[in-house]
């Protein structure tokens, strides 16, 4: 019997339907609940941020076009300068807390890296606080730093130092430094990410570079950054997600004396939208401002993701390099032993 | 004669580095665990304690130890009060969590692997994107859309509740992050293995359930802790939707939240119990899941 | 396939963008309806059968026992009439939740007992519905009169006439005084701020210039909540205009008021030295006996007599022996003649109904429910035991309220006039009037040394904060 060619590609079409079908089978029941319970609701909060919109009030509710989006960027509006006010700040905290994140528990896997007697448990002493919600994590800490000598700190040290009080620019630095120090403590996900890749650098590249008379920092430099480079990426995005996003940290460590409460634009949304009855009126305004940060963050991760992706950073310590190398080495070690027994 | 070889440069080097190391971690583990201590140990001091000895990370003597603040939440006239009810609705809620978030990634990954189908990339692609999305927005009309269909339907009382953990486990199937986890993961299976045993004949139903199954156990456990950890602390949207409803219905993290607030008085110990009380499930499942899972995120988090 | 693929999420995204349309143009807002008759007997009295109502409350914590105690016994005097089922609902989501569930009558409440601040943003979201209707139908009436005066003025709501809240309770800060150390001194509270001064530096003449008379944690929440306005309403000032809604603390003089307000618990910190700036609790000073005035919150009062009886070893019942209680009328007042010199600022409890309510029994058993809570002396007594004065005077002029032990001794002198106290009134931007309170007290008060002009500056920032509020939801 003949295989004809257009049986052939008739075959290979149906296979290809088929396969098709199959995967449609298979991603939609996670994509139908996500677009019933999550693409609607929000699609439906996106349609109000073109409305004057009051969920309490539908009669009064009507379409006005860009307004709400004019009013967000301009300039003039005491609101809106809040708003984006609170972008600075978290700009600001961003950049500091990021390298933090990265650096901090970057250097806690390099010293588990080398292998200490119960690493096991100490690294599960340090993993542990990330599973901790923001909620507990806002009660400890608040509590840890209250004001006053009744405060743990306080009263170790016997002081009375402010920590979570402070008009904004002011003693705020405090306040931020114990949501820092708080957020280092729970980077438990970036430390087993990154002590894994280190633990995954290549043995041969180290001792080559060894070879070529590098000390610890040469070796750190140019074998051991270049291998974990796709860990510390995702390590960046997500804190760079997560910190963008921020919100729990700072409403939560918060004291009487400051003010402050709308220092991050997530905060600033959340405070608006889920505050009460009191601000229903301006519910579409509120929910362009939320599109406007959701499109920010959107664009800020994606410039991230770039920036990562493009560079190649070219060394010397390649696999190739290692290994003629490494058989060098070997050689040597060999001759060395020979002369040694003889 | 065999003499004591002696030690080479790296293995010396390497036996200092393990002393160095150790004690930087022994110092620094001791102070990472400050905070914890000081949760549970304020938990078990009394009020005036508290405030009287705030320098203290534990009770200033054996007689202060008490377990007021527990049995706050725990016991009322004599009786154990509503824990178990609440407990029961928490943990059945977060396996069925579990259940729907691990099957859902399972196959919704396997099919964007290992399938190949036009519009693959775009969403995925779409997915990355929504990670940035603010859910704060669909809150209130997600509520809208729960209130119309309930009173369309005309539940019964069990009907309702049901209802209503309807609406709080099903959507948590749908993160994002656990969704890409899993394909990472997918994506890290050599090809080869997969090839050969296509043409070794075997359909997407037996390389799915003998070849991928398998292999995903370290990650299926870390999504099993995410999970977990999500659905238990989840506070915002089960408050909104328990809200009102008889307290028997309510998972433990918003009942608890009905013991911490109002009065200043014993604020701190009361809060540091049942933050104690809603950890242990999950100090649990950590001790539990804790090596494979680890070794889980290692693995998973490198590539892409 | 990719086409049908992207056809059906271009489909979907459209059906939920009509959707949303739909969901947010549509359906207009039906007033409240009456349905259904009441039966009445001979004496015109409403029979009820089997009606039930559901009961939201802020309140929570230990509050809440006392709450739902009180329920219990409603249901056990009315079994087979009236069941009220109550449920209590923490502050941070009562605001949220509960309008969210009246609107959208998904388990909505009948009856809320909430903040009277937050009750004019319910009115101007059509939440609520008034009682004219019900009372007029059943015969059951509740007369403003019969509450304190500063409180029923908010019944209405604004609403002209119509009754749409009923006052239940007031709580402010309350004030311990040592009894022993008063008797040294000439055994006489003072009722004027003149005599305040006077007998504070006689204590501290008598006990040393380390003894702090008066014992306050300013770093407590509650602190600047109640002291600061309290200070600010004693000399006359407005927290905000009643018609336009703007904080007018920087005009002519009102910002007299408050800088007199803020210069008054300044020379009482910083000039006499008679009280401290900062503290965050000042239990100790309480339990060893080292204060002539302990200032703290009403629902902690019980747990404040039980320490300080254990303190000393006695009853808690003989704590009255050493301690007595007082008010801050007056203590902050420059002008002591000043028609508001003795009014005293705090939250107040109150009850509404929600416009969801349709069947007129139910409406009648709320009024019952209400009137039962607020005009029984028992029921009164036992909720101001738990730290919730009452606001009828029907409850406070009666002889159980005014006989019981803890009331007599501490809660009637707490609050002497009741008719004098004030909650913060019909405001849609009451979190941000109270926030920038806070922040205003914190930064006039919180520094030792401060110029007149930095303090007029503050005031007039603070005031253009919630402006900028009252302008963006008005």
């Amino acid at each position: 019997m003949q295989v004809t060619a257009i049986d052939k590609k008739a075959q290979q079409k149906r296979a290809k339907r088929k396969e098709q079908l199959l995967a449609f089978v298979l991603i939609s029941p996670y994509f139908i609940i996500f677009v019933l319970f999550t693409v609607i609701p929000f699609v439906m909060g996106f349609v109000f941020s073109f409305m004057q919109y009051n969920p309490y009030m539908p009669e009064q509710n009507e379409f006005i076009g860009l307004d709400n989006f004019i009013e967000v960027f301009d300039p003039s509006d005491p609101i809106s300068q809040r708003f984006w006010g609170s972008f600075s700040t978290m700009l600001a905290f961003c950049a500091v807390n990021t390298p933090l994140a990265i650096l901090v528990p970057l250097g806690l896997a390099y010293l588990l890296n080398m292998h200490p007697p119960g690493f096991k448990i100490f690294r599960a002493i340090i993993y542990l606080p990330c599973v901790i919600s923001v909620t507990i994590n806002g009660i400890i800490f608040g509590n840890m730093f209250a004001g006053s000598s009744s405060g743990l700190i306080n009263a170790w040290f016997g002081t009375e130092i402010k920590w979570l009080s402070g008009l904004p620019w002011e003693n705020d630095f405090l306040r931020w430094f114990v949501i820092l120090l708080a957020n280092v403590w729970t980077c438990g996900g970036n430390f087993v990410i990154l002590a894994a890749a280190l633990r995954d650098v290549p043995k041969s590249l180290n001792e080559a570079c060894e070879m070529d008379g590098g000390n610890r920092w040469t070796r750190f430099l140019y074998v051991t950054l270049p291998s974990i480079k796709p860990a510390v990426s995702i390590c960046l995005f997500n804190s760079l997600i997560a910190n963008l996003n921020l919100y729990g940290g700072p409403y939560v460590l918060n004291e009487i004396d400051n003010e402050s409460l709308l220092v991050t634009p997530m905060m600033f949304i959340q405070n608006f939208l889920m505050g009460g009855v009191a601000y229903a009126r301006q519910t579409g305004y509120l929910c362009a401002a939320a599109i406007v940060f959701g499109a920010i963050v959107i664009i800020l991760s994606s410039i991230e993701r770039k920036a990562m992706d493009g560079r190649k950073k070219r060394t010397k310590y390649t696999e190739e390099y290692a290994v003629a190398r490494g058989n060098s080495y070997m050689i040597a070690k060999e001759e060395k032993d020979d002369a040694k027994e003889a | 004669m065999t003499q004591k070889r002696r030690k080479t440069k790296s293995e010396r080097t390497r036996r200092k580095e393990k002393i160095v190391s150790f004690v930087c971690l022994l110092v620094i583990s001791v102070i990472w665990s400050i905070p914890l201590l000081y949760m549970v140990g304020s938990s078990f001091k009394s009020d005036l304690d508290l405030q009287l000895h705030p320098e203290k990370l534990f009770p200033s003597s054996w007689d202060e130890w008490t377990l007021k603040h527990y049995a706050g939440f725990l016991v009322r006239g004599g009786q154990v009060d509503n824990m178990p009810i609440w407990m029961l609705n928490s943990l059945w809620s977060t396996a069925a969590s579990i259940v729907v978030t691990v099957v859902f990634d399972l196959i919704t990954a396997y099919a964007l692997v290992f399938l190949k189908f036009k519009g693959r990339d775009s969403i995925i692609r779409f997915l990355f994107l929504w990670m940035a999305v603010p859910g704060v927005i669909g809150t209130a009309p997600g509520f809208v859309i729960f209130s119309q269909i309930r009173n369309a339907l005309d539940l019964s009382s069990a009907g309702t509740y049901l209802y209503i953990y309807f609406w709080l486990i099903i959507p948590s199937g749908t993160g994002i992050f656990n969704m890409l986890l899993m394909r990472n993961f997918f994506r890290s299976i050599p090809p080869d293995i997969v090839d050969s045993a296509k043409s070794d004949g075997a359909g997407h139903r037996v390389i799915f359930r003998r070849l991928v199954c398998p292999l995903a156990r370290s990650t299926i456990l870390l999504i099993v802790l995410f999970t977990f950890t999500g659905s238990w602390n989840n506070l915002a949207w089960p408050q909104l939707l328990l809200s009102g409803e008889s307290s028997y219905w309510q998972t433990v993290t918003v009942a608890l939240t009905g013991y911490t607030g109002g009065a200043s008085w014993g604020q701190v110990g009361v809060s540091m119990a049942t933050s104690v009380f809603s950890l242990i499930p999950i100090i649990i499942i950590f001790i539990i899941t804790q090596n494979k899972m680890i070794d889980g995120i290692a693995s998973t988090g490198l590539k892409g | 396939m990719k086409k049908k693929f992207v056809s059906v999420l271009l489909a979907g995204v459209l059906s939920a963008a009509s959707l949303g349309v739909f969901a947010a143009c549509g359906g207009g807002s039906d007033g409240p309806i009456t349905t259904g008759e009441l039966k009445k007997d001979e004496n015109g009295n409403v029979i009820f059968e089997n009606v039930e109502i559901v009961c939201n409350t802020v309140v929570s914590g230990t509050d809440k026992d006392a709450f739902e105690q009180i329920v219990q016994q409603f249901n056990i005097e009315h079994r087979g009439e009236i069941t009220v089922h109550s449920e209590s609902i923490g502050d941070g989501t009562f605001e949220t939740s509960v309008p969210q569930r009246i609107s959208n009558n998904s388990n909505a409440p009948d009856l809320i007992m909430a903040h009277q601040k937050v009750l004019k943003s319910f009115e101007n979201n059509d939440l609520l519905q008034p009682f004219d209707e019900v009372m007029e139908l059943s015969g059951i009436e509740i007369d403003m009169e019969d509450y304190a005066e500063g409180l029923a003025q908010y019944s209405s709501l604004g609403e002209g006439d119509s009754l749409y809240a009923v006052p239940v309770d007031a709580q402010s800060m309350i004030v311990y005084y040592n009894k022993a150390k008063l008797e040294e001194l000439g055994g006489k509270l003072p009722e004027t701020r003149a005599e305040l001064i006077t007998l504070l530096q006689n204590a501290k003449d008598e006990y040393g210039s380390g003894f702090w008379p008066i014992a306050w944690a300013t770093g407590n929440d509650y602190f600047a909540r109640y002291v600061f306005p309290t200070a600010v309403l004693q000399n006359g000032g407005e927290l905000f205009d009643t018609e336009s809604l703007y904080a007018e603390w920087a005009e002519g003089e009102n910002e007299d008021a408050f800088k007199d307000a803020i210069g008054s618990i300044r020379e009482l910190i910083y000039d006499k030295n008679f009280a401290q700036y900062g503290r965050e609790s000042v239990l100790e000073e309480y339990l060893s006996d080292n204060f002539l005035f302990y200032l703290t919150l009403p629902w902690s009062n019980n747990e404040h007599l039980s320490a300080y009886a254990d303190e000393k070893g006695i009853n808690v019942s003989e704590v009255s022996d050493y301690l007595g209680a007082t008010s801050l009328s007056g203590w902050f007042a420059m002008d002591a003649v000043d028609p508001s010199a003795n009014v005293v600022f705090g939250d107040s409890h109150f009850f509404a109904m929600s416009k969801t309510v349709q069947d007129i029994n139910q409406k009648a058993a709320i009024l019952e429910f209400i009137r039962y809570f607020t005009q029984n002396a028992e029921i009164g007594t036992q909720w101001a035991r738990a730290g919730h004065v009452s606001a009828s005077k029907i409850v406070s002029e009666s002889q159980t309220y005014q006989s019981d032990s803890i009331v007599s001794h501490y809660f009637i002198h707490f609050y002497p006039d009741l008719d004098d106290f004030r909650c913060m009134g019909l405001t849609p931007a009451f979190k941000e009037v109270q926030t920038n309170l806070n922040a205003l007290f914190v930064s006039a008060v919180g520094k030792s040394s401060i110029t007149d002009g930095t303090i007029s500056s503050e005031i007039l920032r603070c005031q253009e904060e919630v402006n900028a509020i009252v302008d963006f939801i008005k």
